[in-house]
């Protein structure tokens, strides 16, 4: 089962009335094949609502959404700037200055279609490429589309869970927002810890 | 020499043993208990004390041949070394010392037999055989006795060096044959046991080795350096990350030159992306700058503004700025250029306050794509939607964004250039570094950008509030009148002038006829107009002068000479009224006809001194160019006598016909001639009747002419006195009853 290493401690809060430092603001890209789900998965995390219409982004679209990450006993507000990118399809890859700047991805895969999991290695390496000290999470998304059985065997397959590159897989869907907010959240985490360090 | 044997041999001491001195038959028992044969340290051991020797020996050896060139002095010192050493082998001292010693000698005797004298060498020689063979025989034999090969070898060890050493000097090339391949094994060996100690033995050298290898071939060293040279500055980098730009920093330009000096082209190439873009959006917005300047210069605002630039004494540039300030600064955002993360963002208060992170990112990201998909290396420098503008103006690691509502002036653009400038230069690496924190960023940024808020907003304010209003007013009236009573007043004197100069030219009579403007400007009288002749045209500047010296004003004579084509009725009515002047006396009857420039005179001139004084009138005449006279002095003389009947007065026409006509034609030739008419009698008869018959005579000769169609006013009839025969010969009679003519010269014909 591919899980976060550690338990979340994040605390999703929209008081900030606790808060004393000041807000950081990160960005944060998603990107992945095309038809992954991308746009779907932060709408989840940001509206926490759910459509199946299919809607294909089109260059980038900005989102943001502010969370209250604990951190050394104490509450540090993160500002995500979410830019959802445009799929990546045969005829168009990612459009790499977009990704420029970005403290974080999140590499997401269509459980469903094998050949958007290939490509998250690709997808990986390019925002490593681009951001060499950038947090990466992977989401294997549609995961409800999955029977449980085969999805073991996925994760045997693309499992990249390899604590040494610091690279977590969620098993996420955007219909039922499993995993979603956690992914989110260990992700702030981890632009926080790489910001402070 | 001593120096160099004596450090060897402590050498060997210090390495083989630590106690001394030993006997030489316990010696062999000793090194067997340090140097067991099963360890594999043993083996090294004599290696080592060979490198070491090596080592040594190579420092070492200079000096020696020094000091061997110097012979002549060292060989008395040998047989005190000699007895000394003898004494000392002889009780108690160590075989190696021996065998050193051996060697020493045999290899000063061998480098001093050339040149010693045969004493000294025959006395070394007796020592030789002395003491060579008899310790080494003692040597082998305790050796044999101990039956220890092992410990033999160990303790030939030595020898070997001191004959290896005795050995280069003798032959170096045969011992680097046979020490080169294995000293890279034993430098390794060496190396591993005890590091610090060969590091320090190389370190000497190293800085010397390296020079010399350089000299030698600079480019085998360039060629090991090289492809670590790029590691190794990174890693200075990582180390200390200014260090390499402080060393750099002060040979760029200089690199920067040389390299241009080199290769133009390449550096152009390379500098263009950045330069370029530059250059062509500044050169692109001056353009546009001058067009639009250009193409507004005469349209009634361009117009209107240069008015009031001249007037408020301001720069048009000014007041363009002023007129394009109605423009309302929303928000400012100082962009990271390629995360799109606010680093710093001024927004008035009382605005709506715009969503500042996703406008950000938004932008960076249209930059973005318009960086990548439209043109590289050029920038998006505004977005316009409506009414609302956003100038963008990037550099270095981050961007500013304006959000401005209407439109703004280029004046706005240069200041958010300017500051922009500012804060690079400023803050260009805390920006770099910028990660999101806001804590990070420093506190003057804000200030900067607020700058832009202010200044914009504090212009259209101050036009507005009223005593600036009031204030402006009075300088625009003062600028207005002001100009315009000075024009006046500078009129009105100028005016005067000019009136005082037309009375002054009206006084002079020859003048008055013309028309003759003056004009006067600052420091100038300017006379305009046109005379027919210099002279008065010089009349005129004269008469002008004097009042233009009275008022210290220059003369500017701009009067024209010119040939006035006259009138041509003047021209005529001159002449007429010459004509009839001249006319007047009885001795002058002329005809005038003027065709243009050309004056015909006809006629009778009786008198040849009126004749000069006739041409020399109508010279004068303006028009008259040339005269061409054509006129008798004399009157014609009219020969024809009309006779009569005797007692008649009855003119018979059938004889005098002829002669009327030829008098008729004769008056019609000459129009302002009159004729008279006198009759004449033959005395016959009495004298009224003779009186009556001359009368009646007259009369009926002067009918006959005026029926003629001669102008009766022409002819005089002077019959009354009595003609009678001037000559009283035998003439017929009939030849005295006549009436002749006489042309005469009316007086006052005219009038």
């Amino acid at each position: 089962m591919v899980e976060p290493l550690c338990k979340l401690s994040a605390i999703y809060s929209y008081e900030s009335a606790q808060l004393k430092m000041s807000v950081i603001t990160k960005k944060i890209c998603l990107l992945g094949d095309f038809n992954v789900s991308k746009t779907s998965l932060i709408r989840r995390f940001i509206e926490d609502k759910f459509s199946d219409q299919y809607l294909s982004t089109v260059g980038v679209k900005v989102s943001r959404k502010s969370l209250d990450i604990r951190q050394n006993f104490e509450i540090q507000q993160i500002n995500l700037l979410i830019w959802d990118l445009e799929g990546h399809t045969r005829f168009k890859s990612i459009t790499p200055t977009y990704l420029k700047g970005a403290s974080g991805s999140i590499i997401v895969g269509d459980l469903t279609r094998s050949s958007t999991l290939e490509g998250l290695k690709q997808h990986i390496d390019l925002s490593l490429h681009i951001n060499p000290h950038g947090s990466i999470v992977v989401a294997l998304n549609k995961a409800d589309l999955v029977p449980q059985e085969k999805l073991d065997k996925l994760i045997e397959l693309y499992r990249f869970n390899t604590c040494i590159q610091g690279i977590n897989s969620y098993l996420t869907s955007a219909k039922t927002g499993e995993y979603v907010n956690n992914m989110f959240d260990e992700l702030s985490k981890n632009l926080l810890h790489a910001s402070s360090r | 020499m001593t120096s160099s044997s004596e450090n060897t041999a402590s050498q060997t001491r210090e390495s083989s043993s630590s106690e001394r001195p030993r006997p030489v038959t316990t010696d062999g028992a000793f090194e067997g208990t340090r140097l067991p044969l099963t360890s594999s340290k043993s083996n090294s051991e004599p290696i080592k004390n060979l490198l070491n020797l090596l080592l040594e020996s190579n420092e070492v050896f200079p000096e020696k041949a020094n000091l061997e060139s110097k012979s002549d002095s060292k060989i008395p010192q040998y047989p005190d070394l000699d007895v000394d050493i003898e004494t000392e082998a002889d009780e108690n001292t160590t075989f190696i010392q021996a065998v050193e010693y051996q060697a020493f000698l045999r290899q000063t005797v061998e480098s001093d037999a050339i040149s010693a004298s045969p004493t000294d060498r025959t006395k070394l020689n007796s020592i030789e055989t002395d003491t060579d063979y008899s310790s080494i025989q003692k040597s082998t034999r305790s050796d044999l006795q101990t039956e220890d090969l092992v410990d033999s070898v160990n303790t030939l060890i030595p020898l070997i060096v001191e004959l290896l050493k005795y050995k280069i000097h003798d032959s170096q090339e045969a011992i680097l044959t046979t020490v080169a391949p294995v000293l890279d094994r034993l430098i390794e060996q060496r190396s591993l046991e005890d590091s610090p100690k060969m590091a320090s033995a190389i370190a000497k050298i190293l800085p010397n080795a390296i020079t010399e290898g350089m000299n030698l071939s600079p480019e085998a060293i360039a060629t090991a350096i090289a492809p670590e040279l790029a590691i190794a500055i990174s890693e200075q980098i990582r180390l200390d990350e200014n260090a390499i730009s402080q060393a750099l920093g002060s040979e760029m330009g200089k690199a920067i030159k040389t390299q241009i000096e080199l290769e133009k082209d390449a550096m152009v190439d390379a500098l263009y992306p950045v330069i370029g873009s530059t250059i062509s959006k500044y050169m692109v917005e001056v353009v546009r700058e001058i067009n639009s300047k250009v193409e507004h210069t005469l349209s009634p605002e361009g117009i209107k503004r240069k008015i009031r630039a001249k007037m408020q004494g301001v720069s048009e540039a000014e007041l363009i700025f002023q007129e394009s300030v109605n423009y309302h600064v929303q928000a400012i955002f100082l962009i990271d250029k390629d995360s799109g993360l606010i680093i710093q963002e001024v927004q008035p208060e009382g605005e709506r306050h715009l969503e500042s992170d996703m406008i950000a990112g938004m932008l960076t990201a249209i930059r973005s794509f318009a960086n990548d998909c439209i043109t590289s290396g050029s920038e998006l420098d505004e977005i316009s939607y409506g009414d609302w503008q956003i100038p963008i103006e990037a550099a270095g690691y981050c961007y500013v964004a304006v959000v401005v509502k209407g439109e703004p002036s280029n004046q706005f653009r240069t200041k958010i250039r300017q500051i922009l400038g500012q804060i690079v230069l400023k803050y260009g690496n805390t920006i770099k570094k910028y990660e999101g924190d806001p804590d990070t960023v420093p506190k003057p940024i804000k200030s900067l950008l607020e700058e832009l808020i202010e200044k914009e907003d504090s212009q259209p304010k101050k036009s507005s509030s009223p005593p600036m209003l009031l204030w402006l007013a009075a300088i625009w009236l003062g600028m207005v009148f002001i100009p315009w009573g000075i024009i006046h007043h500078r009129g009105n004197t100028a005016h005067k002038i000019a009136q005082e100069i037309a009375v002054q030219l009206d006084a002079a009579p020859e003048l008055s006829v013309y028309r003759l403007d003056s004009q006067v400007r600052p420091g100038k009288l300017t006379l305009t107009g046109r005379v027919p002749s210099d002279y008065l045209r010089t009349q005129a500047a004269t008469v002008a002068q004097e009042v233009a010296s009275q008022k210290n004003l220059q003369l500017d004579n701009q009067i024209v000479a010119v040939n006035v084509p006259v009138n041509p009725s003047l021209i005529t009515g001159e002449i007429q009224r010459l004509t009839s002047l001249f006319n007047q006396p009885a001795d002058t009857a002329i005809i005038t006809n003027y065709q243009p420039k050309t004056l015909t005179i006809d006629g009778f001139i009786l008198n040849e001194e009126n004749r000069q004084s006739i041409y020399t009138a109508f010279k004068k005449i303006p028009g008259v160019e040339q005269i061409i006279i054509n006129v008798a002095t004399k009157l014609p003389n009219i020969e024809q006598r009309i006779y009569f009947e005797s007692g008649s007065s009855q003119l018979n026409f059938a004889d005098n016909s002829s002669k009327i006509k030829v008098v008729e034609q004769l008056l019609k030739q000459y129009p302002q001639i009159h004729l008279r008419l006198m009759a004449h009698t033959d005395g016959e008869g009495s004298r009224a009747i003779n009186q009556k018959l001359g009368k009646e005579r007259c009369e009926n000769v002067r009918v006959a002419l005026i029926d003629q169609g001669v102008d009766s006013t022409r002819l005089v009839t002077s019959c009354n006195q009595q003609n009678f025969p001037t000559n009283p010969d035998k003439q017929p009679l009939w030849l005295s009853r006549y009436v002749n003519f006489q042309l005469f010269i009316p007086t006052n014909q005219h009038n």
